[in-house]
């Protein structure tokens, strides 16, 4: 990659950036506050072989998954084999009883995939997480290429970079293939939700309305979109951006007052496709996470090409045995929570912290997971005027649609303090492009 | 068997009118290996919009919205059924029945219902069948049918603290024992010979098969009963759940007669 | 396309409102600042009552800081400019990033204004943001109906606004012609006596301006 002219512009980047109000919202004290997502410009850049390997990966990973998905609410043939343990998948939070014996439109349970992956200073790729509920992200890299672009055109001639601002079109496909019939719709819990920028961003460019729960409403079996002036269009795809316990009050969490009653019911129908499918949260728990390998190996006949970072289950006796032994050079993480929390290092316990988890650990062994801790290459920020190595994560968007389809760009989230692993932009930390190389 | 005739009556009384009411209801019995269903018949009011599907445990539910200001809601159903043509209800592999073995968040068991398991041991040769007979025979002995003290959200472990309870709890209770065995169970609602409201007991999974119980009066379930759905838990089974716009104080009565044809 | 919920209709309907409201009271607080300067320092008393908002401010200084960016005062142009940004933030898909853009601006200057010691200067830059607004509605907004909406926001509060000013007969019948001209071009429900009894009211020998402002609240229906 050539020298860049982009980084003198990080400040008019920004600027820009929050003129478009790319912000996200979050909770402090109780009070709601937009916050801006503060670009580095410094780009991640992957050559063009490197992510044509990455691209193989992560199809095969996003089939494999949908695969189990479909096959856990049908006819679970990967139990009968015993190649997942049961308890493993109905005591995952992300299991619905009611999505049994539901096929979705087209067979698709991922339509959106964020596959977080890691690389290590081996140069090799880790898989860190599957997200296959609602995944966010695509658009901060995606409003900041336009961005760059448009600070610094020359990095831009001089680089050959893969445009990534098609992501809208990749959803737009997705979303068509399944649609039953009527028009697409993005639904979100409304403004005060921390992803509502992207929300309000992708309908834009996906050209989708988006609308809140209230605008919806279920009748003769189909969903309809009420406008101002009295007329009832129907409705074929909903891109929700609600979780699933708050999509339908009839058939998820009673209380929930941003969803739409009987929606599920006429989607278990065929009546309207759901983006993401409900219940597809079975795949991405961090214990089903142990098992995706094998699920490659189960329904693809195929080895993974990109691998777990080395994960073990208390849960089997002889990795009980390897996280006791090995306990303060691994990582623990309870598989029931998201965003960073719930994650501890074996090395920083104190000798009581450390006696109460292995008690927590050996009375509830189904509810951690333990891995090696990956030493990340490193990838440099601006600090100022300085260039300075720091963690970054990388997510990458699969989206199935005919075809699966992965994004030639993604989501690189970086963590300030030089002494954090974790990157989620609800704990600080800022983004950045993701270049891949067009030769 | 038995040739039974059967009527449901709910009344939703609201104090002051409410509007914009979606509901789903699970009150329609369907022909089973153990029971043939005829003569169904459903009056739902208001009844503006209403359609039929079945949910993902197999049990006919009736989605329906009523738009318009209304101060009550009711439902009568009426039919027959000849119940008693099998003991037990095809259930397939075992497999295939692992989500009826794993806890709720009604019968994830406590304190109290880990001490109550203890008092059992069983030989590795004791059958499903006879492991949850053994705890209905218990329960039985030790928890008492009273009225009033338990409401819909009572879970298992809060029932068997209180000693005492209604079907539900004793249903609860003895999914949460049966579960702890590892022993796949499910909830089942469904009337009951005589008059009064409606009633809960347990089907547990023996040999490809679902064997009904019910612990409320200690006995295998013959031809008295008359199943209308299954599920986890009593929440997969409620007969009628809804939504509304109105600030309202509802009260409701149900009124459920079984009597036998020609008698 | 071309479906607007009736929650959006509402949005576009009170973002032409906003706008409309924080672009001509900040033409008037300009003109009242001017005079505060050193001739008239007490004009906001005034001020107040020309706009019919209550006068709760005790000085000149305290006036200027509350009324321009008090957020906690309903009647200030900070929260009159933060509900023009509350609608149109939550409009993004319906009027583009670009337009929105121009009012999270105007949101930006405003906040600069009160760092600074010559307000009226960044001031005038929340003006210019605005009328780049209305411009780019104007320009860039395919769907007639959205850009109707907004421009009987905007035409709703301008006669408002007017009313309450007591405006020249000519102006006051411009904007009823204006609005008169513009409502039908919505699905909006309007009552049309009331449109009547407006352009009759500004014909009268003797204008009735508190009628005016009645008729113009109660224009629309829920």
């Amino acid at each position: 990659m050539r020298e860049v002219d982009l980084y003198r512009h990080t400040d008019t980047v920004n600027e820009l950036l929050a003129r478009y109000g790319v912000k996200f919202g979050i909770y402090k004290n109780n009070e709601f506050k937009e916050q801006l997502f503060p670009f580095d410009a410094i780009p991640r850049v992957i050559g063009q072989e490197e992510f044509s390997y990455l691209e193989k990966g992560l199809k095969q990973r996003v089939l494999a998954l949908n695969q189990f998905i479909c096959d856990i609410y049908g006819a679970k043939q990967i139990i009968r084999d015993k190649v997942v343990p049961e308890e493993f998948v109905y005591l995952s939070s992300g299991y619905l009883a009611q999505c049994e014996g539901v096929m979705p439109s087209k067979g698709v349970y991922t339509h959106i995939a964020g596959i977080d992956l890691v690389q290590g200073k081996n140069r090799e790729w880790y898989i860190l997480e599957d997200n296959l509920r609602v995944p966010s992200g695509a658009s901060y890299p995606m409003i900041a290429r336009e961005l760059c672009r448009r600070s610094s055109p020359r990095t831009f001639q001089d680089n050959h970079v893969e445009d990534n601002r098609n992501y809208a079109q990749l959803l737009r496909a997705a979303m068509d293939h399944v649609n039953t019939g009527g028009h697409t719709v993005i639904l979100t819990p409304g403004r005060y939700n921390a992803a509502y920028f992207e929300h309000s961003y992708l309908a834009e460019q996906t050209g989708a309305h988006l609308v809140t729960g209230s605008e919806l409403t279920v009748e003769n079996d189909h969903l309809y979109f009420m406008d101002y002036s009295g007329r009832k269009e129907p409705v074929g795809a909903v891109y929700r951006r609600i979780s699933d316990e708050y999509l339908d009050p009839m058939n998820f969490n009673r209380e929930s007052v941003i969803g739409i009653p009987h929606i599920y019911d006429i989607y278990r129908k065929g009546n309207v496709a759901l983006l993401n499918a409900p219940g597809n949260g079975v795949a991405d728990d961090k214990g089903i996470y142990y098992f995706v390998p094998k699920m490659i190996r189960y329904y693809l006949g195929e080895e993974p090409i990109l691998q777990n970072a080395p994960t073990y289950l208390p849960f089997y006796e002889e990795d009980m045995a390897y996280v006791l032994e090995h306990f303060d050079r691994l990582v623990l993480k309870d598989v029931a929570e998201a965003g960073g929390y719930g994650v501890v290092f074996g090395s920083g316990m104190t000798a009581q912290r450390k006696a109460e988890f292995l008690a927590l650990l050996k009375k509830e062994p189904r509810r951690f997971i333990a891995q090696e801790v990956i030493d990340f290459l490193d990838i440099d920020i601006m600090e100022g005027q300085d260039r300075v190595p720091r963690k970054a994560d990388l997510r990458a968007f699969v989206l199935l649609g005919e075809e699966p389809m992965v994004w030639k760009s993604g989501l690189t989230r970086f963590s300030r303090d030089p002494d954090s692993f974790i990157v989620n932009s609800s704990q600080g930390g800022g983004f950045k492009d993701t270049w891949v190389l067009s030769q | 068997m038995k040739e039974l005739r059967f009527s449901y009556e709910m009344k939703l009384t609201f104090d002051t009118p409410i509007q914009k009411h979606r509901f789903t209801l699970k009150c329609m019995p369907r022909t089973t290996a153990r029971q043939e269903i005829a003569d169904l018949q459903v009056a739902v009011f208001p009844e503006e919009f209403l359609e039929e599907d079945e949910d993902s445990f197999g049990n006919r539910c009736i989605f329906g919205h009523a738009e318009g200001l209304h101060d009550c809601f009711s439902v009568k159903m009426t039919g027959c059924a000849r119940t008693g043509l099998h003991d037990r209800e095809p259930a397939g592999e075992l497999y295939r029945a692992g989500m009826y073995r794993c806890q709720t968040d009604y019968t994830r068991p406590g304190e109290r219902l880990c001490a109550f398991a203890e008092q059992f041991s069983f030989a590795p040769e004791d059958s499903n069948l006879t492991r949850a007979m053994t705890f209905m025979e218990r329960l039985y002995a030790t928890f008492s049918y009273v009225q009033g003290v338990t409401d819909i959200y009572t879970t298992a472990e809060e029932a068997l603290a209180l000693g005492k309870g209604v079907c539900q709890d004793y249903a609860h209770i003895l999914l949460s024992l049966c579960r702890m065995e590892r022993i796949p169970c499910r909830y089942v609602v469904g009337l009951l010979m005589g008059e009064g409201a409606s009633h809960a007991w347990v089907e547990v999974y023996e040999d490809g098969y679902w064997i009904a119980l019910d612990p409320t009066n200690h006995l295998v379930v013959d031809d008295a009963h008359i199943c209308i759905s299954t599920g986890r838990d009593y929440r997969d089974c409620t007969i009628n759940q809804g939504v509304f716009v109105g600030n309202t104080t509802q009260t409701q009565e149900a009124r459920v007669s079984v009597w036998e044809a020609g008698v | 396309m071309g479906i607007i919920s009736v929650e959006n209709a509402d949005r576009l309907y009170w973002l032409g409102r906003y706008s409309e409201r924080v672009y001509t009271t900040i033409r008037l607080f300009a003109k009242s600042f001017d005079d505060m300067i050193d001739s008239y320092l007490d004009s906001y008393a005034e001020f107040c009552k020309n706009l019919d908002i209550p006068n709760i401010y005790t000085s000149r200084d305290n006036f200027i800081e509350r009324y321009c960016f008090d957020e906690t005062d309903p009647n200030s142009i900070y929260s009159n400019l933060k509900r023009a940004y509350d609608n149109g933030v939550v409009l993004r898909e319906e009027i583009g990033s670009e337009t929105v853009s121009y009012i999270q601006l105007a949101v930006y200057e405003l906040q600069r204004a009160r760092e600074s010691q010559a307000p009226l200067v960044e001031l005038q830059r929340v003006i210019d943001n605005i009328l780049a607004f209305w411009g780019i509605v104007d320009d860039s907004i395919d769907s007639e109906n959205v850009r109707n909406i907004i421009k009987v926001g905007k035409r709703v509060e301008r006669l408002d606004l007017y009313g309450r000013l007591h405006m020249s007969r000519e102006e006051m019948q411009r904007e009823v012609n204006r609005l008169a001209g513009r409502i039908p071009r919505t699905c909006l429900r309007y009552r049309e006596d009331n449109l009547k009894v407006l352009s009759q009211i500004v014909s009268d020998p003797v204008i009735d301006y508190c009628s005016i402002v009645q008729k113009v609240d109660d224009l629309l229906e829920e």
